[in-house]
């Protein structure tokens, strides 16, 4: 199986490389992002070999970034469209350009627990392991890279570069599935790191045990969606599994990096109570009772539009199963000015951060991490 | 010939009901309704099909009560079977394919409309035993009561009746025509047996309790939902739903609001903040939620445009007072017309243009997003004013149909008001356009936060932070990208809608390329019109003098006529609503006036001396060039003169049914041989040319190439049926 190091060029010399081209292409293009036609041919534009395969006889590889596994013949791509099998050389058709860029609240993410009030600079290209029935992304997550018409020209120095001169602290891959696009995540956050910037990552946790061990360094936060509680409800709502996220969640924990959970409550699909109540107690047993939790509000997308905004009651009657089950910090989210939305300190129970929305009204945590009022630290990344 | 009468009146009436049902059961858009009306119109030329191959001597007047007894269940069954057919997915909320959506609404349309097809073909025996040219007759009595069921439906049950207590009694009155039909014969089917069965339909119609317990028990089985009340209306099935202290409003099962703060009733903020003094204001679509946030500006008069009367009064009785309130605010005036219209009329009437409606997926909606409604929308800003439009846009990444699709209405937008700008929020794209300078869009947060409002998704803040400079450049230049490429959305070229139908398609095929679809081009029709032609003549020379060709020629050219009778309707109604508005009586006018035309067209025919039925099918063709090649003309004459447009374009309506219904006793006389099987045969035909016309002419041709080029298509298409029918006619007449 190739690994880390294992491509033709050396990894540091290939970033050394980017940064060089980078900055020249940031010089010429001062004003904006460029974006560039799609290359209907094959995407050949964004072309870097791909890292975790495994080549077999007669040109197959079998791809080891995410639990599918997926045996791809010559001339075939994976399961996510975006990693493609040339002569038995397994690519990555996603590196160095964006489909989607935006300046983000961190809080938008969401992540409650990092950086309150910084701005994100967001990265989306295209993609997924996955196929929710309610991706808003979906004109992204579901297609091919070939699909997309203008693409915003993006090597991973000129993200580093643009992120700064925008003001933001924190480079985010986001909008679809980032493990996708592992190899440009992951020389993007190298290089974020280097000039001093937090590199997030907004995933489903589908993404197998080498790869994420590997990438976890080069990250500051990660939040993971959990689509549901159920192998069956992953299996027919998102054509995925359960277990391999589970693992992920556990395995950041383990990591040390900061881990948020969001949890999308869909009204009538997977807003049982018995369900919320085995997912939280399984967190707190997992990572403990310090990860926080986002119970946050449907709106109608993609196959289910038919479905009306999550009821805020049944939100508020998941955060209450959550609470009991022993988590402390369990949010209500896209429901603006709702008290969900804040902080409490698990100590003294004060609202240590007012949030309206996105908006930080208020914040009493000390610059270490700390309850202002009773002391007691609270869990996160605060500066 | 009451019993025929009776077909027509069934099968119409059972049409238009069940359609509606199908439409909420599906995302109504137009490839729903293509799909809906194509199922409808092959399955009962199967039936005609069908029906005519049955040996003559079982056809008797018992063999018709038996069909009629059988509609009962039949039509019972396919109503609750489309009330049922929506939400087959997975999950509660879920949107049908449109391979699914294929199936159920054949499976729901097919056991009756197999029946009424063959009932057709039953008549067309019956009547030709006791009179000559019985299937010109036939025709006759069907459209008879298809006039009478057209104008029940438009004027009476639309607004009056369920679908329950309709097809209840549609279902008690076949009942009872059975029972007249096998009154004093040697029948199997006693009329006893009828009775009771039409009693049992009798008993909900006399008993609206029951009804409406019935009616409300499909609308919860077929929504998985708690719906607490519910009312159809002319224009839809509005319901109410409570869940978990919640209460959801929808329109034809799409979620319009709830009674909890939502993030899209506030973006009438963007458009109010984007004028210094927004003293008046229209508002179209948004409901009440979108009504009282904009009341929280300095508004003086609001205007609410809406169609539905029946609908806001049904909201107004269910909603909580916080919902209801502004609809009785003295400074809200609700004007119940179409807004379209309204906006035409007007002039320098509003400050602030606000248009809240849901993406453009059906040609109604798509009105409010051409450059004709852009253009008079900026004659009824006041100086200075301002129109806010938009569309879902889930990031700005414009890719494929989105692509083209914003790109057209910019487009559209751009030529119609002289500055404008792009604001990507809330997951979609928000086109500010006014009558004066560009609007200082860094402006907008800090005149937001001067007004000092309760607000909660669009504040100073949010609108700060999603109206970044990296997030401005990148819409910007997406969209300003998109509208080099893509075709501008027009009232007489709607190509929003079309993109709107394969971006449907496409979720359920994200990876599958629908670009093919572009090769249709107003060249390319013209060039495969062409052909056709060509291929006609070629046949006709080469073929014309066989003994076989007439019947087979007589057959195309039914097929050709009933493709363009369907087309000229269509586009008459494309025409109308654009230029009158969607006013409901005039369209239901419109549509009897279509039925009436066939009947009295097929009567007028059918006293015509046979020998002539050549000649006549000859010059019907000719006439439907001569009516398509100046429909152009025609809808530009109804559009410079509104208030001429329904007699102008119904005069045309009235004219292409007219010529269809004469041209079917023709075409019955010239096919020659047995009356019965030629009139099944080419009743099919004609359904089956009705069926490609609606699908080709709605869901392709006019949105991708345009009204007048469709219409010319059309004329070439007529000559092209003109040329099978010369040798024909010719030999017909010596």
């Amino acid at each position: 199986m190739s690994g880390p190091g294992d491509g033709a060029m050396d990894r540091r010399e290939m970033l050394r490389l980017m940064l060089c081209s980078g900055l020249a292409l940031g010089g010429a293009a001062a004003v904006g992002l460029t974006g560039c036609p799609g290359d209907a041919a094959g995407a050949s534009g964004g072309l870097r070999e791909a890292m975790y395969y495994e080549k077999l006889a007669g040109n197959v590889v079998r791809c080891g970034l995410c639990p599918r596994t997926c045996t791809v013949r010559d001339g075939g791509r994976g399961y996510c469209g975006v990693r493609e099998n040339r002569g038995g050389t397994y690519y990555s058709l996603v590196h160095g350009w964006a489909s989607t860029v935006n300046l983000d609240p961190v809080e938008k993410k969401p992540l409650f627990h990092f950086l309150p009030g910084s701005r994100a600079f967001s990265i989306g290209t295209v993609g997924c392991n996955m196929e929710c029935k309610d991706c808003q992304n979906w004109e992204i997550s579901q297609v091919l890279p070939e699909q997309i018409d203008r693409r915003i020209d993006l090597p991973p120095a000129t993200a580093v570069e643009k992120a700064g001169e925008y003001g933001a602290e924190i480079v985010a891959f986001t909008y679809n599935e980032p493990s996708v696009f592992y190899e440009f995540m992951r020389d993007t956050s190298e290089l974020a790191q280097a000039a001093d910037l937090r590199a997030v990552m907004i995933s489903n946790g589908y993404l197998n045990r080498r790869p994420m061990l590997d990438l976890a360094p080069h990250l500051d936060a990660i939040k993971i969606d959990l689509k549901g509680f159920t192998d069956d409800f992953y299996r027919d709502y998102c054509a995925g599994t359960i277990e391999p996220v589970k693992e992920s969640i556990r395995r950041v924990s383990a990591l040390g990096k900061w881990l948020e959970i969001v949890y999308l409550v869909v009204p009538t699909v997977n807003d049982g109570l018995d369900g919320i109540r085995d997912m939280a107690g399984w967190l707190v047993r997992a990572v403990g009772p310090d990860v926080p939790l986002h119970f946050t509000r449907f709106h109608p997308a993609y196959k289910l539009t038919r479905l009306p905004p999550t009821p805020v009651e049944t939100l508020e009657a998941c955060r209450r199963a959550a609470l009991d089950q022993g988590l402390h910090y369990v949010y209500v989210g896209n429901v603006p000015g709702h008290p969900g939305e804040n902080t409490f300190c698990a100590g003294c129970g004060a609202a240590v951060i007012r949030r309206r929305g996105y908006q930080i009204l208020e914040r009493r945590i000390n610059a270490d991490g700390t309850c202002a009022l009773c002391g007691r630290a609270i869990p996160g990344v605060w500066s | 010939m009451a019993a025929l009468v009776g077909v027509g009146f069934t099968a119409l009436l059972y049409q238009v009901i069940l359609t509606r049902e199908l439409i909420v059961s599906f995302v109504g858009n137009e490839l729903i309704i293509g799909i809906i009306l194509l199922a409808w119109l092959l399955l009962v030329a199967a039936g005609s099909a069908a029906g005519a191959r049955l040996p003559d001597r079982r056809v008797t007047v018992a063999t018709l009560a038996g069909t009629e007894l059988a509609l009962a269940p039949l039509m019972a069954g396919g109503l609750v079977l489309a009330r049922l057919a929506g939400e087959q997915g997975d999950f509660p909320g879920e949107i049908a394919s449109p391979t699914t959506a294929l199936v159920l609404t054949a499976a729901s349309l097919a056991p009756a409309c197999l029946v009424l097809g063959a009932q057709f073909a039953l008549g067309c025996k019956l009547l030709e035993r006791a009179a000559p040219r019985a299937a010109g007759r036939v025709y006759v009595l069907e459209a008879t009561g298809a006039v009478a069921s057209g104008v029940l439906f438009h004027f009476v049950i639309a607004d009056h009746l369920s679908s329950v207590v309709a097809v209840a009694a549609l279902v008690a009155g076949n009942c009872a025509l059975a029972a007249w039909l096998s009154a004093g014969g040697r029948s199997r089917v006693t009329p006893a047996a009828a009775c009771a069965l039409g009693a049992i339909f009798l008993v909900p119609v006399g008993w609206p309790g029951l009804a409406h317990r019935v009616d409300g028990a499909l609308i919860r089985v077929r929504s998985r939902r708690d719906v607490v009340a519910w009312t159809n209306t002319r224009y839809g099935l509005w319901t109410i739903g409570r869940a978990a202290g919640q209460l959801a409003c929808a329109h034809d099962g799409v979620p319009l609001f709830t009674d909890s703060p939502e993030p899209g009733a506030e973006i009438v903020h963007i458009g109010l903040a984007a004028h210094p003094e927004p003293r008046r204001m229209l508002l179209i679509g948004g409901g009440p939620p979108a009504i009282r946030e904009a009341l929280k500006h300095p508004v003086e008069r609001l205007d609410y445009a809406e169609l539905d009367r029946e609908g806001i009064r049904f909201i107004a009785r269910h909603v909580p007072e916080e919902l209801a309130r502004p609809l009785r605010d003295p400074r809200v005036h609700l004007r119940f017309t179409d807004g379209r219209a309204l906006v035409k009329a007007s002039r320098r009437a509003w400050d602030v243009i606000v248009t809240d409606l849901p993406d453009p997926t059906t040609a109604v909606i798509n009105r409010y997003y051409t450059r004709g409604f852009f253009t008079e929308a900026a004659r009824a800003l006041r100086p200075g004013g301002v129109l806010l439009t938009g569309l879902s846009s889930p990031r700005a990444t414009l890719t494929g149909e989105r692509r083209l699709l914003v790109g057209g209405v910019w487009r559209a937008l751009s030529r119609a008001l002289p500055s404008q700008a792009v604001l990507p929020v809330q997951e979609s794209l928000q086109f500010l356009a006014t009558l004066g300078p560009p609007v200082d869009v860094a402006g907008l947060p800090p005149r937001l936060g001067e007004r000092d409002l309760d607000t909660l998704f669009v504040t100073p803040y949010t609108l700060e932070a999603e109206l970044n400079p990296l997030a401005l450049a990148i819409a910007g230049e997406a969209v300003e990208g998109a509208a080099a490429d893509a075709p501008e959305n027009t009232d007489f070229r709607p190509i929003a809608y079309h993109l709107q139908m394969r971006l449907w398609w496409r979720q359920f095929a994200p990876r599958e390329e629908l670009g093919w679809l572009d090769a249709v081009t107003a060249r390319s029709v013209r060039q495969a019109t062409w052909i056709a032609v060509a291929l006609a003549l070629i046949a006709a020379l080469v073929a014309g003098r066989r003994r076989g060709f007439a019947p087979v020629a007589t057959g195309l050219a039914i097929a050709l006529i009933g493709l363009l009778e369907m087309g000229v309707q269509l586009a008459v109604l494309f025409a109308f609503q654009t230029i009158a508005g969607y006013l409901y009586h005039q369209i239901g006018l419109l549509m009897t006036l279509n039925m009436l035309g066939l009947a009295v067209g097929a009567w007028l025919a059918g006293r015509l001396p046979g020998r002539r039925s050549g000649a006549i099918l000859a010059g019907i063709c000719a006439l439907f060039a001569l009516v398509c090649a100046g429909m152009p003309w025609l809808m530009r004459a109804a559009a410079a003169a509104p208030p001429f447009a329904t007699a102008l374009l119904g005069g045309a309506a009235l004219l292409a049914s007219l010529l269809t219904g004469a041209a079917f006793p023709a075409g019955v006389a010239l096919s020659g041989g047995a009356q019965s099987r030629a009139g099944a045969r080419l009743y099919a035909l004609d359904l089956v040319g009705g069926a490609l016309g609606a699908a080709a002419v709605s869901i392709v041709l006019v949105p991708l190439t345009g009204l007048d080029v469709t219409a010319g298509a059309l004329a070439v298409l007529a000559v092209a049926a003109l040329a099978l029918l010369v040798p024909a006619a010719l030999r017909a007449r010596s």
